[in-house]
């Protein structure tokens, strides 16, 4: 619980140094924001030429992308950067310094970087997602609403451990940084268009591998009511807490390999 | 009772051979090529509350293996370590709480903000008494001079004014044992100085007691009661600074510079002189002082020619190192 209240603390110390500097703040801010935005074009581009994408529509597609986008985006702002620089501060010797500090080492990892520009994402997702919340059939029943926070809360902890798994491989890697940069930047634009598109090695790959359609595609089976779509087994729509939960116990499991092996190597 | 207690403690790397590039990255993981170092071997001592140790040896010793160990961050291979009573790499958190530690050349100092707010947050890490904190910031703020750049974010201090930074965070709980790792590498002379004289400030007021690693050989001669040296892993010397002079520092060098002439000088060597070097004008020599003192050297040279000028060096620590280095090698080669 205090190293809540710290992370809080050092996120308001962040936040508030950051805005210091005002016009930086806003291009990091404006920068990712175009990245994506340029995305949503590319999107809309394509549904220029084509009606659907293997029976999804534009709007459709968007929601999809949305979920990804801002679960990602607060998985990035907390874990990206420590996580990416894993293998960098290990090297210059910077993690030892994480190590004599009364505190979780993992929490102090996560305390020590942050990556305000992510905030980007999450503005853009939001404001993207009421755009094209009025498209959508989707009814907003107070237990849908409900699902749905649980879905993104899912969809989080998926994002967030893949992340993390990709890092920690720097417990090991000398060049882990590129690891994290495939899986998380590559892998994950796969999950841009529905999952039902690709051939069914890719289909397994994200599903079961590093499961990423379990992001998006799946709980997007459930809210836009398309039972036809579904792959593998019409339950996996409704197991995006539960993949993101059991992913996250292995990554801490993963996390704590890792620094066993450190704490016997000390490189 | 002794505030750190280290018993035959030895600590085996087993590191995989390690393949370039990506593919070979891949391949190290799965490769079962090992080749087994040892960095710290057998080694025993103990530091009694209140000293200021200094633990030195050559590059790849094994001191900051030993450091790391009592830190918490290295798990040893064998023996064991007691900090406080505490058994650091079993209990890590709980003996952070009573050290302080600074790694000379990086910084656990939040990169991005200013000092201020990084003093901030690791008083609430440590969840610092205000009384306490406001006591040490005092000190602080009048001996390192902290308040020059407390509002400067860390990554533009120099590298003087983040060391005085990292002393200060790391010293800030009042904690019992204060890891010091090459404090004064990198700094000039007047930084170096104002530095040592915070160490001994603190050792002498707070009581904390102090190890310190370190090239430089004047942090040793001005701070250190007792010195531990370590070698290859191994424990070469443990004991205070007069009785390692005796031992291995027993040597003077003189310099006499002369008018132009032909003297032998090997007639000296007899006398107790163990080396020299002469060009006609400027002589070098270096003698043993419980055989012969630089009065009987100097007489013995205006018997034979006209000396113009003279100096004597003192031996200091760093040669007294030196020179034990250089006997700990020609063993080891004699060994083999």
């Amino acid at each position: 619980m205090s190293n809540i209240k710290l992370y809080l603390l050092f996120f308001k110390t962040y936040l508030k140094v950051k805005s210091e500097y005002r016009f930086s703040f806003f291009m990091d801010l404006f920068s990712q924001f175009s990245t994506f935005a340029i995305t949503y074009l590319s999107i809309w581009i394509l549904f220029g030429r084509f009606k659907d994408i293997n029976g999804w529509n534009f709007y459709e597609v968007v929601f999809l992308y949305n979920i990804n986008l801002f679960s990602y985006g607060l998985a990035g702002l907390f874990f990206f950067n420590p996580l990416r620089f894993l293998e960098e501060m290990i090297h210059s010797g910077e993690f030892d310094c994480l190590m004599h500090k009364p505190m979780s080492v993992f929490m102090h990892l996560i305390c020590r970087r942050f990556n305000q520009s992510y905030l980007g994402y999450l503005i853009l997702g939001i404001i993207v997602f009421r755009f094209c919340m009025d498209k959508l059939n989707i009814i907003w029943t107070v237990a849908n609403v409900i699902w749905f926070i649980i879905v993104m809360a899912g969809a989080f902890l998926i994002q967030a451990s893949i992340i993390i798994i990709s890092g920690t491989t720097g417990f090991w890697l000398t060049r882990s940084a590129s690891v994290t940069e495939t899986i998380v930047h590559r892998f994950r634009s796969f999950i841009t268009y529905p999952v039902s598109i690709y051939n069914t090695f890719v289909q397994i790959l994200l599903t079961f591998v590093i499961p990423y359609a379990f992001v998006n595609y799946y709980p997007g089976i459930y809210f836009l009511d398309r039972e036809d779509s579904s792959l593998f087994s019409p339950y996996f729509q409704y197991l995006t807490p539960v993949v993101g939960i059991v992913l996250m116990i292995l990554a801490m499991g993963f996390w704590r390999i890792g620094m066993n092996r450190y704490q016997s190597t000390g490189s | 009772m002794s505030i750190i207690k280290v018993e035959n403690l030895t600590k085996q790397f087993k590191r995989t051979k390690r393949k370039k590039g990506f593919f070979g990255a891949i391949k190290t993981l799965f490769s079962n090529e090992y080749e087994i170092k040892t960095a710290v071997h057998d080694v025993s001592f103990s530091v009694e509350k209140g000293e200021i140790v200094g633990y030195i040896g050559p590059n790849g010793a094994g001191k900051s293996t030993t450091i790391k160990t009592l830190v918490g961050i290295l798990v040893p291979t064998s023996g064991n370590a007691e900090v406080k009573g505490i058994i650091p790499y079993q209990s890590r958190i709980e003996n952070a709480r009573n050290i302080g530690v600074v790694f000379g050349q990086r910084t656990q100092l939040w990169w991005d903000i200013p000092v201020v707010d990084s003093i901030n947050l690791m008083r609430h890490m440590y969840k610092i008494q205000d009384a306490l904190f406001e006591e040490n910031m005092k000190i602080f703020s009048q001996v390192l001079g902290i308040d020059e750049f407390i509002n400067t974010p860390v990554r533009q201090l120099s590298l003087g004014q983040r060391m005085r930074a990292d002393l200060c965070v790391s010293l800030l709980h009042s904690p019992d044992i204060l890891y010091l790792d090459e404090p004064t590498i990198g700094l000039d002379v007047v930084v170096k100085e104002n530095i040592r004289n915070f160490i001994k400030k603190i050792n002498k007021e707070m009581g904390t007691t102090i190890v310190l690693t370190t090239h430089d050989m004047d942090d040793i001669e001005m701070l250190c009661h007792r010195l531990i040296v370590i070698d290859k892993g191994h424990l070469m010397y443990d004991g205070d600074m007069g009785s390692l002079k005796a031992k291995y520092g027993s040597n003077e060098r003189l310099t006499i510079i002369t008018e132009k002439s032909d003297v032998d000088l090997k007639g000296l060597l007899a006398l107790g002189v163990s080396e020299f070097k002469y060009n006609g004008i400027k002589a070098d020599i270096q003698y043993e002082t419980d055989k012969i003192n630089a009065m009987g050297i100097l007489e013995w040279m205006m018997q034979r020619c006209r000396v113009k000028d003279f100096s004597i060096h003192q031996v200091n620590i760093e040669e007294v190192i030196r020179k034990m280095y250089r006997e700990l090698d020609e063993r080891s080669k004699m060994m083999k």
